[in-house]
C-alpha cells in the first residue's frame, strides 16, 4: 500500500507531514536511494499502481530508508523479489547501524540475520545466533 | 392577489390522479401499491397534522413556543442524520446537535435578523418556515458527510493505516477522506445552484408565487435560502465531522468499531 499515485509522490508522502516536514530528501538522496535498491530512476514518474509487486515493496523500503530510521520491522521482505533484487535488500540491511526486526522463511535471509527465533504453530522451539550479525 | 382554496371535495378527486400511475405500476407487474398507498396516508395524515400545528403556532406567535418548535425539529434532524449515516446516537448526538445547531442558528438569525428584519425577529412566519427548510437541506449534507467520511475510512483501513505509520497525525492521516466528504456534502447544493431557473423552478419560489407574492420579490427569497442552506451545509458539515473525529478514534487514531451501527 503506497498510498500515492506516483513513485515520486509515494516516496515524499511522509515529508508532508509535519513530523518529517523539515527532512525532506533531495533528488539526488532519492536517486541513491532507488539505485541502492536496484531501481531505475525513471521509475519516479511511474503510477504507482502500475509498478510490479517486487518494485512496490522495495519502493516501500526506499521510503523507509528516507525517514533514516534505525529500527526496521519487516514481514517477509523478500517475498516478492528476484535474485538481484533480493540480494541489494540484503546489502542494504545488513548495514550493522540498522536494526531489523523480521518475519521470514527464506533460508537467504536467516542466514543475515543476528538471532533467529523459530516458531512453529505459535511456539518457540529454537533460538539460534548466528555468527555474522 | 389571493390564491384560490382547493375545496375538499375536489382534494378528493385529486388522489384519484394517482390510480393512473398506480395502474400502470401493476400492469408491468411491479406490486408496491400498498407501499404507495400507505406513503399518501401517512403524507395526508402527516401534513394535515403539522398544518393544524403551524395554525396554531401562527396565531400564537409566542416566542418560546416557536423556540420549542426549532429545537424539537433539531433534535429530530439530529437523529435522522445518524440514523441514515449508521452512526450510533449515543455517541454522536451531541456533536451533531451543537454542529446543526450553531449553523441553523447562525444562518437563521443572519437572514431573519440581519436581512429581512420583521418587527419580531422570532415571528413564525418568517422564522419556522425558513429554519426548516435550511434545517431538511442541511440534513441532507450531514448524512452525506458522515456516511461518505466514514464509509471510507472503514474502505481504506490499509491506506489509513499506511499514512499513520508513515507520522501522519490523526488529522493528516483523515485529511483527504475528510475533504471528499466535505466535497460530496455541498456538491448537490453547488450543482442546485448552478442551475437554478435553468433546470426547474425551484419549490419555495414556485410556492411564493403561487402564495400570490410578485414573482421578483420571490426570487429575492430563493436566493436567500439558498444561500442560508450552502452556509448552513457547509458550516454543519465541517463541525460535524471535525467533532465526530475526537469522539469515533482511540487512542491509537484506530476506528472504534462501537460506534459504527451494525449493517
Amino acid at each position: 500500500m503506497l498510498g500515492a499515485e506516483s513513485v515520486r509522490e509515494a516516496l515524499l508522502l511522509p515529508f508532508q507531514y509535519k513530523t518529517h516536514h523539515d527532512h525532506r530528501p533531495t533528488e539526488a538522496q532519492l536517486i541513491e536511494v532507488l539505485d541502492r535498491l536496484q531501481l531505475p530512476t525513471a521509475i519516479l514518474s511511474r503510477a504507482s499502481s502500475r509498478i510490479s509487486g517486487g518494485e512496490k515493496q522495495r519502493v516501500a523500503l526506499a521510503r523507509g530508508l528516507l525517514l533514516g530510521k534505525q529500527l526496521y520491522l519487516l514481514d517477509e521482505v523478500t517475498s516478492a523479489l528476484d535474485a538481484e533484487s533480493k540480494r541489494a535488500v540484503l546489502d542494504v540491511f545488513s548495514d550493522p547501524q540498522l536494526t531489523v526486526l523480521s518475519v521470514a522463511h527464506d533460508p537467504e535471509w536467516m542466514g543475515h540475520c543476528g538471532i533467529i527465533f523459530e516458531l512453529e504453530a505459535g511456539q518457540l522451539i529454537q533460538v539460534k545466533r548466528n555468527g555474522n550479525p | 392577489m389571493e390564491t384560490l382554496d382547493i375545496a375538499l371535495p375536489k382534494m378528493a378527486f385529486l388522489y384519484g390522479l394517482c390510480l393512473l400511475p398506480g395502474l400502470m405500476l401493476w400492469l408491468i407487474g411491479l406490486r408496491i401499491n400498498r407501499d404507495i398507498g400507505i406513503s399518501i396516508l401517512r403524507m395526508s395524515i402527516q401534513l394535515t397534522l403539522v398544518g393544524i400545528y403551524l395554525k396554531t403556532l401562527f396565531n400564537l406567535n409566542n416566542p418560546y413556543l416557536n423556540g420549542l418548535w426549532i429545537l424539537m425539529m433539531l433534535v429530530v434532524a439530529d437523529l435522522s442524520i445518524l440514523r441514515r449515516a449508521g452512526l450510533k446516537a449515543r455517541y454522536f448526538a451531541l456533536a451533531t446537535f451543537t454542529a446543526i445547531t450553531f449553523s441553523i442558528l447562525f444562518s437563521t438569525a443572519y437572514l431573519v435578523i440581519l436581512v429581512i428584519q420583521p418587527t419580531h425577529f422570532y415571528d413564525a412566519r418568517y422564522i419556522v418556515p425558513l429554519a426548516g427548510m435550511i434545517l431538511g437541506n442541511c440534513l441532507q449534507g450531514n448524512v452525506i458527510a458522515l456516511e461518505r467520511f466514514y464509509s471510507a475510512i472503514r474502505k481504506n483501513e490499509d491506506e489509513y493505516a499506511t499514512f499513520l505509520t508513515l507520522g501522519a497525525t490523526r488529522w493528516e492521516a483523515v485529511r483527504p477522506y475528510f475533504r471528499d466528504a466535505i466535497k460530496a456534502a455541498i456538491n448537490p447544493t453547488i450543482a442546485s445552484m448552478g442551475t437554478m431557473g435553468l433546470v426547474s423552478l425551484p419549490g419555495m419560489m414556485t410556492g411564493q408565487i403561487l402564495g400570490g407574492s410578485e414573482p421578483w420579490l420571490a426570487v429575492k427569497y430563493q436566493i436567500a435560502i439558498m444561500l442560508c442552506i450552502f452556509t448552513s451545509t457547509t458550516i454543519a458539515s465541517i463541525i460535524n465531522l471535525k467533532l465526530s473525529l475526537n469522539i469515533a478514534f482511540n487512542a491509537f487514531d484506530v476506528l472504534k468499531d462501537e460506534v459504527v451501527q451494525e449493517p
